[in-house]
């Protein structure tokens, strides 16, 4: 390919790839696991901030948060024995959904989160697990809510003027019921039309509270607020499900502005949603 | 494996980058182009074992092992690979002394139009040093990113099954 780069970087701190990052601007690029931006390069960038050897690598758990590395593979995510166990191993079965072992042997934690393309896998779940995001800029570290990170003006500083390192989620979500669904082309599609994670708090067949986050059908994944009011106090049945699936599509209808053309998409994420439940509280029962 | 520390920066001289990368277990010098692919590079050099097939990252043809890892050597610049050790096809074994998991692809029948089966035979490496015992699943699994456009994938299947049984009664690793 064609480019203008002149440099590669090799950081040895999240700190001094940002600092590079910010003083470059837009002629320097960040690269991780490689994917993105080898084959869609600006003709502006000049240096290659390669951040592959930076120790952000790490999958584990504390009293307060399970911390996953910017860094992580999103194979490295999909085998890891504690996320299989994590809010009944969604992290895990949603990192292995689509495309394939080579590409999310190669792919980041880090690219998934910051390519702003709607039907990434992992922000729906981030989101529904409460995520916070931990950056560097330059000299220090900034938190905060994954829902935040997701926002164009965030996204656009990201890899500019901020870092992404760690994902940090609860660790009250480690008991959580969860469920993860989608709807694709194929089974490997990495691209899904729907793409559905619910979680839930669900104690004594009562749902204490839960959160939906759907991706693909907005621009950006999203909670969905009203369907997890309805859902929050209510018992683990298929009658609720149902419920919440309707509710759902009445949201979604608003969010998309009843756009014929999501129409399907719509339904599809009604079903998706209810699908999901159901899983979460046949595992609970 | 672990990656040398201390890459340091690259800055090109005359549009060239001069990069060290190990190279099936010998340290290798080669001037690249900013831009250029490591597959390209690699081909260049003469390890023609890395096929170009889609150039996108979605038949897996161009796989090699980067510190012991399978990598899509068509989706990233030659100079991400300063200082880090590569495995190709032809680092594995020889014609006179294959490796195990080549020789069960022969034995099987596995091979066909052999285009593809370097990537499988990487693949298949990386999936039998983590997983020594793999199941069905696992290695569909851990091959579903090497597209073989001969036939199914039957045999490629029970070549690397064979090649697990091999080895474990040998008492070796991939």
């Amino acid at each position: 390919m064609r480019t203008n780069i002149r440099r590669f970087c090799f950081p040895a701190s999240a700190q001094e790839a940002a600092a590079i990052l910010a003083r470059l601007k837009a002629t320097a690029v960040v690269v991780a696991g490689g994917t993105r931006h080898t084959r869609t390069l600006s003709p502006a960038v000049e240096t290659v901030v390669d951040i592959s050897d930076l120790p952000l690598r790490h999958i584990k758990a504390d009293g307060r948060w399970l911390r996953l590395g910017a860094l992580c593979t999103i194979a490295e995510l999909e085998k890891s024995p504690l996320l299989a166990r994590w809010a009944r191993g969604v992290i895990a079965r949603t990192a292995g959904l689509g495309s394939n072992a080579l590409a999310r042997g190669m792919g980041t934690l880090g690219g998934n989160v910051v390519r702003a393309h709607p039907f990434n896998n992992l922000p729906p779940v981030f989101l529904a697990l409460d995520a916070v995001a931990a950056c560097v800029d330059g000299k220090r570290e900034k938190t905060m809510p994954f829902a935040d990170l997701l926002k164009p003006e965030v996204m656009a500083s990201l890899g500019r003027r901020y870092l992404l390192t760690e994902i940090r989620i609860p660790a009250a979500t480690r008991r959580w019921a969860a469920a993860t669904d989608r709807l694709a082309l194929t089974r490997s599609d990495w691209e899904s039309y729907v793409h559905c994670v619910v979680a839930a708090d669900v104690k004594g067949r009562k749902v204490r509270r839960a959160a939906v986050a759907v991706a693909a059908i907005l621009p950006r994944a999203a909670r969905l607020p009203r369907t997890e009011a309805l859902l929050a106090g209510r018992p683990a049945t298929e009658a609720t499900a149902g419920q919440a699936a309707s509710a759902a599509v009445s949201e979604l209808t608003a969010l998309t502005g009843a756009s014929p053309a999501k129409a399907y998409a719509r339904e599809a994420a009604g079903v998706l949603i209810r699908r999901c439940l159901l899983e979460a509280f046949k595992e609970v029962s | 494996m672990k990656k040398i520390q201390g890459r340091g920066t690259l800055e090109a001289v005359d549009g060239r980058l001069d990069i060290v990368v190990n190279i099936n277990g010998a340290d290798k010098a080669l001037r690249v182009a900013p831009g250029e692919y490591l597959l390209d590079a690699l081909r260049r050099e003469g390890y023609k074992g890395v096929k170009r097939g889609c150039d996108n990252g979605d038949c897996g043809t161009c796989t090699i092992l980067l510190d012991g890892k399978p990598a899509l050597s068509c989706m990233m610049f030659a100079a991400q690979a300063h200082r880090r050790r590569v495995v190709t096809i032809e680092g594995l074994g020889t014609p006179d002394r294959p490796h195990p998991i080549q020789r069960a692809f022969v034995e099987t029948g596995a091979v066909q139009c052999g285009f593809c089966i370097p990537g499988m035979v990487l693949a298949a490496k990386a999936l039998l040093d983590e997983n020594p015992e793999p199941d069905e699943t696992a290695i569909r699994r851990a091959l579903d990113g090497n597209l073989c456009r001969c036939t199914g994938y039957v045999k490629q299947v029970e070549a690397v099954m064979l090649a697990a049984k091999k080895l474990k009664a040998a008492g070796r690793r991939a």
